[in-house]
């Protein structure tokens, strides 16, 4: 007969509070739903990979490619500098950002809202004439 | 005298958003050796084993990715002569007077076709690399070499559409040789083309991105695959975000990890490769052997090395 293992838990009681921790709810661009515990202080797509999750592509992770962009449809955030090509001021007003440089300050909502990029990861197909267009403004997607 | 001309990439201007966090990463972190400050916060390195007195320049800027590369050449001579010979190719130049560049000679400034802008120069002052020119010995003094052990600045990796049309200047014009080259296997298209104006796999490559004047990644010299690894260490020590590696390329057989400064532009360390010469065959992958071509240990297709530019 298998012996059950036994869950044994001696780690001692916190010293002090874990630090608090928000609620983000992510949906991906394939249009999947997900949510994780944000450790406060570290930016958003941080806070992503560090609870095992991967709603949003991670690339240089210093606002610099744009590859996490997201909007933010509620919850409050710090902002870090972002690269103004990827980010524009008008973006960046209506809450387009990128995931990597946003600390939550509280429960958050966000969606991924990707450029569009197709580069040689299409191994080149049609890639001279692709375009870097936002989706589609208009609407609930 | 054998290599004339174009000597190598002598200067890559990388636009940083915050320039504390820049500087920390390559000073502190990649041990570049600092060498100007100026008013705007513009800083300028060198690494160890160069002469001249800097060959990476971080400028602050409110966008991220490349500002510009710049080549040094022979002499003024041939800089003169590169110059008509662009213009006769029909892309027009700007000439940059001396000191518009600290301790720089005049430039000469034109518009790749991928869209980037790139200088050539003949005159940088130099600084030595530490050590005699009279009796130098082999290592220089404690703390020149440091950091992640950087001999020096390799090459660039620069993105935009028309790949064809600047590995066909550097061909054409500048004088340089086609030592690889990425197609795709049914069209034949160049994806990515490698060049080199010396005995290295490249000095500067180019690779397909729909928008122009993007920045893949600058690539530092490394002495061996131990330094590799002690600068990936580093890399784990410092939370440096890794984008791949260690591993090694099918294209130019050199060594590789790849990261991210604070501001997200690539960054590589590379050692190992071939020495080529004039006579050797031009490589061809395509992407019926992606992988292979790419990342050699696995032969992996990495998504985030194709689509992440700065």
């Amino acid at each position: 007969m298998p012996v059950e293992p036994r869950i044994v838990d001696q780690s001692p009681a916190p010293a002090q509070a874990a630090p608090a921790r928000h609620v983000v709810k992510l949906r991906s661009a394939d249009g999947s739903d997900c949510s994780f515990g944000q450790t406060a202080g570290l930016p958003l797509l941080h806070g992503m990979v560090a609870a095992g999750r991967s709603a949003i592509p991670v690339g240089c992770r210093g606002g610099g490619c744009g590859i996490c962009r997201v909007r933010v449809l509620a919850g409050a955030y710090a902002s870090l500098p972002m690269s103004r090509s990827r980010i524009s001021a008008a973006d960046e007003a209506v809450g387009i950002v990128l995931a990597c440089r946003i600390v939550p300050q509280e429960d958050m909502t966000v969606e991924a809202y990707p450029l569009r990029r197709d580069g040689m990861a299409t191994k080149g197909k049609n890639a001279a004439c692709a375009t870097t267009t936002p989706p589609d403004d208009k609407g609930e997607r | 005298m054998a290599i004339q001309g174009v000597l190598r990439l002598g200067e890559v201007c990388v636009r940083v958003l915050d320039i504390d966090s820049a500087r920390r990463h390559y000073g502190d972190y990649l041990g570049l050796l600092e060498t100007l400050r100026e008013q705007d916060g513009t800083t300028y390195y060198k690494a160890w084993d160069e002469h001249d007195c800097h060959s990476v320049v971080i400028r602050p800027s409110d966008q991220a990715g490349i500002e510009h590369v710049a080549f040094k050449v022979l002499d003024e001579a041939t800089l003169d002569e590169l110059d008509a010979r662009l213009q006769d190719y029909g892309v027009p130049t700007r000439a940059i007077a001396a000191g518009t560049y600290p301790r720089s000679g005049r430039r000469v400034e034109f518009t790749l076709p991928t869209g980037h802008t790139c200088q050539l120069y003949a005159i940088k002052e130099q600084v030595g690399n530490g050590m005699s020119a009279s009796n130098p010995g082999t290592v220089p003094d404690d703390d020149v070499i440091r950091g992640m052990r950087i001999v020096r600045l390799d090459h660039c990796l620069l993105g935009g559409p028309d790949v064809a049309g600047a590995r066909d200047l550097f061909l054409n014009v500048l004088g340089f040789n086609l030592t690889e080259e990425l197609q795709d296997h049914e069209s034949r298209a160049a994806l990515a083309s490698f060049v080199t104006c010396s005995n290295k796999p490249h000095d500067i490559a180019f690779v397909m991105q729909p928008e122009e004047a993007r920045l893949h990644h600058i690539s530092f010299l490394l002495e061996s695959v131990n330094d590799l690894y002690h600068a990936a260490d580093r890399m784990g020590k410092y939370d440096i975000p890794i984008d791949f590696g260690p591993n090694r390329h099918g294209i130019t057989r050199g060594a590789t990890v790849y990261f991210f400064d604070p501001s997200g532009n690539r960054n590589e360390v590379f050692t190992g490769g071939y020495v080529y010469y004039p006579d050797n065959p031009t490589l061809i992958w395509d992407t019926s052997k992606f992988g292979n071509a790419l990342f050699s240990q696995g032969n992996q297709v990495v998504p985030s090395f194709l689509e992440v530019v700065s």
